[in-house]
């Protein structure tokens, strides 16, 4: 039945001689420069492979990311090398913990506190930069010094010394690196928010009766999209920065957990025993899914902004 | 002019207050008490310890003394952990490393940088323009972090030319890694910044007019474009010194330079709070008063805001 | 005749190609011409027609996506074959360009003394201490007032008028033989226009120096040209000395732009359309009723040590009557209120004194829910078609979308045919009902405007500068549909416009603005007859008209002085100058019934004021 009356309103429509020439929205337009985009592209499909490895990687080797294999404790240099027989495809650590199953551990948790982080700080940025944004006026000035005070603040150390009182959990991680990051994000919102205030169809709208919270969801949530969209990208990255940052440091994710950062710290430090698996193994990792999210950042932003460049 | 360096100098006074606070609600709010780590303590000492460094008054009391001391006294009390060492001591050892290898980093960076971004956008779309975006994007991946590692094998291990830790007074050989390690990547930003926006400056009505009148490329550039086109460059080393100051935490515990960094983790893996807020509010307020004259530079810049 | 003249400037098949991602756009296709000494040439077009690219290859201005073939000659060399070092030594000395946009086409950050420095210090040996002297005296040349501090300012606290000025007193420093002027005036007001093409004309008479006109604007080429190319499509269509071209066009396209333009001496000689006359025996009643209506700003001013906040009076003291059906044309140069009026009546921006009344019941101080029921009513059109809708939105979601707000019950499908029927009503095609406003051209984006503000029938349109960004030919298209409308759905319009010769086609009676202030109001007819104001006979006389020989025989009312800021307190006053001497310095001058219905405000004679100047 159903089929048969899209079949009719489609006939009807084709004698008409009017079938509507399909529109294409900004959204399509963008989508299709980024398609064009190879190194974008690329990154897409690197990015999804590693993900994927990440997840099912661990599957296939018989250690795990804590196990200590006692037959090479204490001589990680001459033993740990990355072999097929031991199955220690990527080595051991120092202390002979299997580096390919902590890499894909790494990996994991790495990912995590960018996604996770960057969702919360995108919540929070969107949210506080549409508010200052849309009432404008003393809201808008109260809301925005306060940002600007916040950024003037070196955070990292405030950061640490959460982290230092309150324990040193996964999520303390991700909540405190999401809650240390949205305020570029609510700068950006408010500003085009308030540009798009401004903008006459939103005036139109408004001479057309149309209520605040409807003009707030159906023109300028949706106008604000494309740029959410990539500052969120390009936030990824930075927060996964971040995070390794603090975790280089021996602050952040704790054993027997681990992150590239932490990986790279502990290969760090052993480079002068001669095991730069070590390190090799998780700055490939980190450099190449940090060149993938900054391509795909760099590629939506020239996708949304075609002027650019 | 004046006016506004009076008005903006002022202005960082409530935000330098705001981060004390933070920090100080922040070590109040913390649970346990910094010397419950020490096993054993019978409460006698215990209370006498937090009546020595004044734990036992209430809040408000603690934190007048505690601004008090800053304030007038430049003083930033006892250090918890280093029973003999005053905060100060501490921060007098470690700030002058820190402020010479962070100097020249920003130096670097900034030098370096800015040259590069002018000169790929003057040759936009050729060989040197693909070079420079490169090494850009390249160096987006390569944090202090990573740069430290990378250099020491280079540098040290393979071809034995650098030391790689230590101090020693501030020998140039001591300088180099820690320098190039902490300023690639914000070289690599200055130069990305300074690129687009030069591009967009190069395509502007007035550079138009610039060319109309017959000036050579070289003087469109300096007089003409370079002023305009330095402004974004100018509100991005705000943040750049932010990072440059926390990444000296990572150069200080990788090339064990001894400088504040090194105390700060120290510090936070020994929850010694007040040599922790001492270094926090150094480098704050220091971040907060360049903040400031970034923003009387960027205002000496642009005719449009010279108040 | 003129072959015994050897032209200083010649193009040969000059063909300029873009390379775009959508493959080579060629935008001028083999064009010739020449421009003899001490000539001013006209290169008339619309947007986009390649008019503009000749000269920029010529400058060595082109995009770096633009290729060129052919010959561009100037005094003996081929412009193309020249490398910049050598075309440096030509462009800013032999032949100087200004261009469009004053506002963006000066150095922000260098005085203006230093920007016209480097000019002479460039082409000129001339001492530190002559340069300034030339500088100084080139700025007295092109009247500016107070040229010596104007010197040591920055360019953004001058006047657009000044700072078009300062380009052409930039671009006279080395005496050119040819001046290319790219739409000179188009982003200027007209009394400012016609006080920038007198000077051109005057140094074109008194220098000798060529001028290559690029515009728009036929009235500005009536004035100015002593020949024509019409360009369409990157191609001359019609070339000829003025005359030629005004009075026997040949070309169709000629005929249409001519036709297109609205003349502010004859109305009725161009519109195809007449403006229904309005039964005088309506009375505005209750229609639409604006009385004192106030709008203020506060302004951060940096004054002192703190900045403080200062009263920008955007409209102070507004009042006027609708009737039913009738036309009021709003008409002022930019900065003076028009629009802020007219979001006031609409309550976009709430007035800050004084009430609009609508149907007998006032709209200000109304809650939003009571004033949605009003808004029904009331719809604007605004001036840009494209900001003005939702990118995000095909275009039929943006007609539909006063329905969805006021008829929420209706089904779906009978929206889509209300939809259809009135994209039929104003000429758009049905099959783009699933466009985005980006897809279309300015003109279509408008209609798609006009069809949203017309779908619930209102009984009042507010066209806010609707013409004013569309090209002439467009821009009679719309204004006719307009006229349509009004007529078929018994629509009052309120029009805003700074094209006084537009608005004196659609408009019954005319309410001219002056920072803020009525200034005259009067029938439509009898405010050009007799206009009373001196600011509307200085505005009047200064439309061009698309006609040489009446064109050229106008004389433009020039008053001295330049437009004070709308913050300054005496502003008002600008035209009863006898009272700031009196000392009454918070005089407000009162609108007084001149002729029965006609409106003006109290105001010293021209004579006394231009006088003073």
């Amino acid at each position: 039945m159903l089929v048969n009356k899209k079949k009719m309103a489609s006939v009807a429509e084709a004698a008409s001689g009017q079938t509507p020439v399909k529109g294409r929205s900004q959204w399509q337009d963008a989508m299709g420069r980024f398609k064009n985009n190879k190194a974008s592209l690329v990154s897409v499909i690197v990015l999804s492979i590693m993900i994927l490895i990440s997840f099912l990687g661990p599957a296939l080797s018989e250690w795990d990311h804590e196990t200590i294999d006692w037959a090479l404790t204490g001589n990680a240099a001459e033993m740990g090398a990355p072999s097929i027989e031991n199955g220690h495809f990527f080595g051991t650590d120092d202390l002979g913990r299997d580096l390919y199953a902590r890499v894909m551990q790494g990996t994991q948790i790495s990912l995590m506190v960018g996604i996770i982080g960057t969702i919360v700080a995108v919540v929070v940025g969107v949210l506080y930069g549409a508010v200052a944004g849309y009432f404008g006026g003393r809201v808008d000035n109260f809301m925005m010094r306060f940002v600007d005070i916040l950024m003037s603040i070196p955070y990292m150390f405030i950061l640490i010394i959460l982290f230092v009182m309150f324990g040193r959990s996964v999520y303390i991680l991700f909540i405190g690196l999401g809650l240390f990051s949205w305020m570029d994000m609510a700068r950006i919102v408010r500003g085009q928010t308030l540009s798009l205030k401004h903008k006459e169809f939103i005036e139109a709208a408004v001479a057309a009766g149309v209520s605040d919270f409807t003009i707030i969801i159906r023109h300028i949530v949706p106008n604000l999209l494309g740029i959410v969209v990539v500052y969120t990208s390009l936030m990824i990255p930075n927060l996964i920065l971040l995070e390794s940052f603090i975790s280089f440091l021996g602050l952040g994710i704790q054993e027997p957990l681990t992150s590239w950062g932490a990986l790279i710290s502990e290969g760090a430090k052993t480079i002068q025993y001669g095991t730069l698996w070590q390190l090799a193994f998780p700055l490939a990792f980190f450099v190449t899914g940090l060149f993938c999210f900054f391509f795909i950042g760099d590629g939506l932003r020239d996708a949304f902004d075609p002027k650019e460049r | 002019m004046f006016s506004f360096i009076v008005r903006r100098t002022l202005s960082s006074i409530p935000t330098i207050l705001i981060l004390i606070l933070i920090s100080f609600a922040l070590m109040r709010l913390a649970p346990g008490s910094p010397f419950s780590t020490e096993r054993g303590l019978p409460p006698e000492v215990l209370a006498n310890l937090e009546a020595k460094y004044g734990l036992n008054l209430p809040w408000y009391e603690q934190i007048y003394t505690y601004l008090r001391g800053i304030i007038f006294e430049f003083d930033f009390g006892p250090s918890f952990k280093y029973k003999d060492r005053s905060v100060n001591d501490i921060l007098a050892q470690g700030f002058p490393v820190t402020l010479t290898y962070g100097i020249w980093s920003f130096v670097v960076a900034v030098a370096v940088g800015i040259p590069l971004g002018i000169a790929a956008a003057v040759k936009h779309n050729t060989k040197f323009d693909y070079a420079a975006v490169g090494f850009s994007i390249g160096a987006q991946v390569l944090p202090n972090f990573v740069m430290a590692p990378i250099l020491v094998i280079i540098f040290t291990l393979w071809l034995n030319w650098l030391p790689g830790g230590g101090w020693n007074g501030g020998q140039w050989q001591y300088l180099i890694m820690p320098i190039i390690a902490l300023s690639t990547s914000y070289m690599a930003s200055i130069a990305r910044i300074t690129r687009s926006s030069m591009l967009e400056v190069l395509h502007s009505n007035f550079i138009r007019t610039a060319k109309a009148k017959g000036l050579p490329t070289s003087s469109i550039i300096l007089r003409h474009a370079l002023k305009p086109a330095l402004l974004p460059v100018i509100s991005y080393l705000g943040p750049a010194f932010v990072y440059m100051i926390t990444g000296s935490v990572i150069i200080d515990i990788y090339f064990s330079t001894g400088g504040m960094g090194q105390f700060f983790v120290d510090a936070a893996l020994n929850r010694d709070y007040s040599l922790l807020m001492g270094v926090t509010i150094v480098f704050g307020v220091m971040t907060i008063l360049f903040n400031a004259i970034v923003d009387i530079t960027y205002a000496w810049l642009d005719p449009k805001i010279r108040l | 005749m003129t072959d015994l003249i050897k032209p200083i400037f010649s193009v040969d098949d000059l063909k300029i190609t873009f390379s775009t991602q959508d493959g080579p756009v060629e935008a001028v296709k083999g064009v010739n011409f020449h421009i003899n000494p001490g000539e001013c040439v006209g290169i008339v077009g619309e947007s986009g027609s390649g008019k503009s690219q000749t000269f920029m290859a010529a400058m060595g201005l082109l995009a770096e996506n633009g290729s060129t073939s052919g010959q561009i000659n100037f005094q003996d060399h081929n412009l193309l074959q020249l490398s910049t070092t050598q075309l440096n030594h030509v462009r800013g000395k032999n032949m100087s360009m200004i261009f469009q946009d004053p506002l963006t086409s000066l150095t922000p950050h260098m005085t203006i003394l230093q920007q016209m420095r480097e000019v002479i210090k460039l082409h000129m040996q001339l001492s530190q201490k002559d340069t300034d002297i030339v500088c100084h005296q080139w700025l007295d040349r092109v009247r500016i007032a107070e040229a010596k501090r104007r010197l040591n300012q920055y360019p953004h606290e001058l006047s657009g008028g000044m700072r078009q000025r300062v380009m052409i007193a930039m671009s006279m420093l080395c005496d050119p033989a040819l001046l290319i002027a790219d739409e000179p005036t188009t982003a200027l007001d007209v009394t400012v226009q016609a006080e920038i093409l007198d000077l051109m004309d005057e140094l074109k008479r008194e220098k000798g120096t060529a001028i290559a006109l690029i515009t728009h604007d036929m009235g500005v080429v009536a004035r100015m040209c002593d020949r024509i190319h019409v360009m369409r499509k990157g191609q001359y269509v019609e070339e000829g000395n003025v005359e030629d071209i005004f009075y026997k066009p040949q070309h169709e396209y000629t005929k249409m732009l001519l036709d297109s333009m609205p003349r502010i001496d004859n109305p009725d000689k161009t519109s195809h359309h007449k403006l229904r006359s309005i039964d005088q025996q309506t009375t505005a009643g209750d229609f639409l009723n604006v009385d004192d209506v106030k709008v203020h700003f506060d302004i951060k001013v940096s004054d002192g040590f703190w900045p403080k906040t200062v009263p920008l009076k955007a409209v102070d003291g507004v009042s006027f009557k609708l009737r039913p059906g009738e036309t009021l044309g709003i008409v002022g140069e930019s900065g003076c209120g028009k629009s802020t009026l007219a979001r006031a009546v609409l309550q976009l921006i709430p007035p800050t004194h004084g009430t609009v009344s609508w149907l007998g019941k006032p709209l200000s101080g109304l809650t939003r829910h009571e004033l949605k029921d009003k808004r029904k009513d009331l719809q604007i059109v605004f001036q840009d078609p494209l900001a003005s809708l939702d990118p995000r939105m095909t275009i039929s979601d943006s007609i539909m979308e006063p329905l969805v707000t006021f008829a929420a019950g209706m089904p779906k499908k009978e929206m889509k045919q209300q939809v259809m029927q009135m994209m039929d009503r104003v000429g758009l095609d049905r099959n783009m009902i699933n466009r985005y406003p980006h897809e279309l051209s300015g003109g279509q984006n408008q209609r798609v405007g006009i069809a949203r503000a017309m779908i619930m029938k209102p009984k009042l349109v507010i066209c806010d500068e609707a013409v004013s960004a569309l090209d002439v030919s467009v821009q009679a298209q719309i204004i006719e549909l307009l006229m349509d409308l009004q007529e078929e759905f018994k629509l009052s319009l309120l029009f805003i416009s700074h094209d006084l010769a537009v608005v004196r086609e659609v408009s019954h009676r005319i309410m001219v603005l002056y920072l803020g202030r009525v200034v005259e109001l009067a029938e439509s007819k009898d405010i050009y007859a007799n206009p009373v104001h001196p600011y509307t006979k200085q505005l009047i006389s200064a439309v061009p008209v698309p006609d040489p020989k009446i064109e050229r025989a106008r004389k433009s009312i020039k008053i001295p002085g330049e437009l004070p800021s709308p913050m300054d307190p005496s502003a008002k006053l600008k035209f009863m100058p006898s009272k700031l001497n009196a000392g009454e310095v918070n005089y407000i001058p009162k609108l007084i019934e001149h002729n029965p219905g006609h409106f003006v405000a109290e105001h010293d004679s021209l004579a006394e004021l231009q006088a003073a100047g």
